[in-house]
């Protein structure tokens, strides 16, 4: 759906994004992830055609977004990050604006605006002033707007940034529901557990230039670079460290907060053999867990915090 | 007005629907410009009559018809010299750059609307308003000048005004395409406006213009030079107008790719 080759976007001597390739296929959801300043939102914006590059090539569906704009705009769905709303009008006339803009056929914008609003739950509001609505529910109109003309592609520049708890659920549950329509998203966010949750692809962006993207699982997996055990004993933690030091399976051992982080890099699943060792040498185990990594290890491994 | 913009939003534009509602909604610019002219209007006709029951005894002025006719005249082309100057550039001054400062414009730049669609939507409105106000007062420009026996100048005097809010509304735009914020893009329409001789010309030719017209203390020669003037500034107003939002036009499209 999306494939991004050797692209580059310089402003005078900054390069805010720096040979960039990115292969996004239909259907999928990938999370685009980095730090302030790393070139997520330049990079959503070309893709989107608003922004032109300095050179390399983006192709939406096969077309070039800088040759052939118009024929990409109409497959694409861009929600910014800072939503400009019209206040001044009502719910539904902010909608049949865009969908008049978009060229919907006439008897088919109602339909379409009831549709839009139902899927972003705002149908009480059809009749309300948009500077009425609280911005949990602006960012909803928001992508209302953004789904009038069902795009194939939704590029969604931090879609829950500045939402309260409540509203940022109520987002994720309704990109949920767009996943299961089948639509193909980039999604940038730094609220990485809630990327997680629904993108099975993800890239990570640092000074304009990729870092890694692949399989959320995949990379994961790739960052773990071995289980990290979270021992707790009763007593002897210095013998037992000592013990664990010894073994061929343990690559390295610290204390941390009265708990032993052990590094397993064993047969994957077979780390109760630890466990079983500490007992047969009478150790008192009152804790033994596999550390989890998630997104946010990830992010803060492959990441040095720097930007462009 | 609220039929006349009934049968606008009939048109389809998208902008002009949204503009007509919005200013509608607000109550800003052409309502108020239209009860403010409605006022001016009683205004200076309770004036003109105060005039003309004072001035005889006190300042032994000669009160008649023609007197009436000319006040009449620059009561009209005053306040639509009104309209066109304070109004208008200020109105389409804030299309563009508005759209940039609450940066409503990347949402517009993604959808099917063609750069011309955006600027011929946008301008519409002050354009169409003209052309209502044009109607409405056509009726009493022709009763004043056929006092005169001058009607034939009026149709002239109408498009002459038309033509000023095109050219005020093409400078607006682009003005509004170039700058990022409303005020700056104000103050370059305003300085464009006042420094342009062209539309300085056509800005002060319309009250000459009707004075001229009614033959009062000007001789034939002098109506013709003035016809001339009037219809000159009328091209050349088209002819600038046409080029703004052939610029407008160009400097969207570029906008487009650099949101």
């Amino acid at each position: 759906m999306v494939r991004i080759e050797n692209l580059v976007k310089q402003y005078g001597k900054l390069t805010a994004v720096n040979d960039l390739n990115l292969n996004i296929e239909t259907g999928d959801i990938m999370g685009f992830i980095g730090p302030n300043g790393a070139g997520k939102t330049t990079t959503i914006r070309m893709v989107a055609t608003l922004l032109k590059p300095t050179s390399g090539k983006v192709f939406v569906d096969g077309i070039d977004v800088v040759a052939d704009p118009e024929a990409v705009r109409p497959l694409i769905g861009y929600m910014p990050d800072f939503f400009g709303l019209y206040d001044d009008i009502k719910v539904w006339e902010y909608l049949d604006f865009f969908a008049a803009a978009y060229k919907l056929p006439k008897p088919k914008r109602a339909g379409s605006i009831d549709d839009v609003l139902e899927l972003t739950d705002l149908t009480i509001k059809k009749d309300s002033f948009v500077s009425e609505l609280s911005r949990g529910m602006q960012q909803r109109l928001c992508l209302a707007k953004t789904l009038l003309h069902d795009p194939k592609l939704l590029l969604l520049d931090e879609p829950a940034s500045g939402l309260d708890p409540r509203a940022r659920i109520e987002i994720k549950e309704l990109l949920k529901e767009l996943r299961n329509m089948g639509k193909t998203i980039l999604i940038s966010s730094h609220i990485l557990p809630e990327l997680a949750d629904f993108c099975n692809k993800i890239a990570i962006i640092e000074q304009g230039k990729l870092v890694v993207s692949g399989d959320v699982d995949a990379i994961i997996e790739q960052c773990r670079g071995g289980n990290v055990l979270h021992i707790t004993l009763l007593d002897r933690q210095e013998e037992a460290l000592a013990l664990l030091n010894g073994m061929d399976t343990i690559s390295d051992t610290k204390i941390e907060d009265g708990t032993i982080a052990a590094t397993y890099i064993g047969e994957p699943g077979e780390h109760y053999s630890i466990l079983e060792q500490l007992s047969k040498n009478g150790f008192k185990v009152t804790s033994f867990s596999e550390a989890q990594v998630d997104l946010e290890d990830v992010f803060m491994k492959v990441t040095r915090g720097a930007v462009s | 007005m609220r039929w006349f913009e009934q049968h606008l939003e009939r048109l389809d534009w998208p902008l002009l629907t949204l503009e007509l509602r919005r200013s509608r909604r607000s109550a800003k610019i052409f309502g108020q410009m239209l009860w403010i002219s409605i006022g001016f209007l009683v205004y200076g006709l309770l004036m003109f009559a105060m005039f003309a029951m004072c001035a005889p005894a006190v300042l032994k002025v000669n009160t008649n018809d023609s007197d009436l006719v000319v006040f009449l005249t620059m009561v009209i082309a005053l306040w639509r010299s009104l309209f066109s100057f304070f109004v208008v550039p200020s109105y389409s001054a804030r299309m563009i750059s508005s759209e940039k400062e609450n940066r409503s414009f990347e949402h517009l730049a993604l959808t099917s609307l063609s750069a011309k669609d955006i600027v011929i939507q946008k301008a519409a409105l002050p354009i169409f308003y003209s052309l209502a106000i044009t109607v409405v007062l056509l009726p009493l420009d022709i009763v004043v000048l056929a006092f005169s026996g001058a009607l034939q100048y009026c149709f002239v005097g109408s498009l002459g005004f038309v033509c000023q809010v095109a050219l005020y509304t093409g400078i607006g735009i682009l003005s509004s395409c170039l700058c990022n914020n409303t005020r700056s893009a104000s103050v370059i329409t305003y300085l464009t406006i006042i420094f342009a001789p062209i539309s300085s010309a056509s800005l002060w030719a319309r009250p000459w213009f009707s004075l001229g017209a009614l033959n009062v203390d000007v001789v034939p020669q002098e109506i013709d030079l003035w016809l001339i003037r009037v219809v000159l500034s009328i091209l050349i107003s088209i002819a600038v107008a046409a080029l703004c939002f052939y610029l407008a036009v160009g400097k969207i499209e570029r906008l487009r790719c650099s949101v």
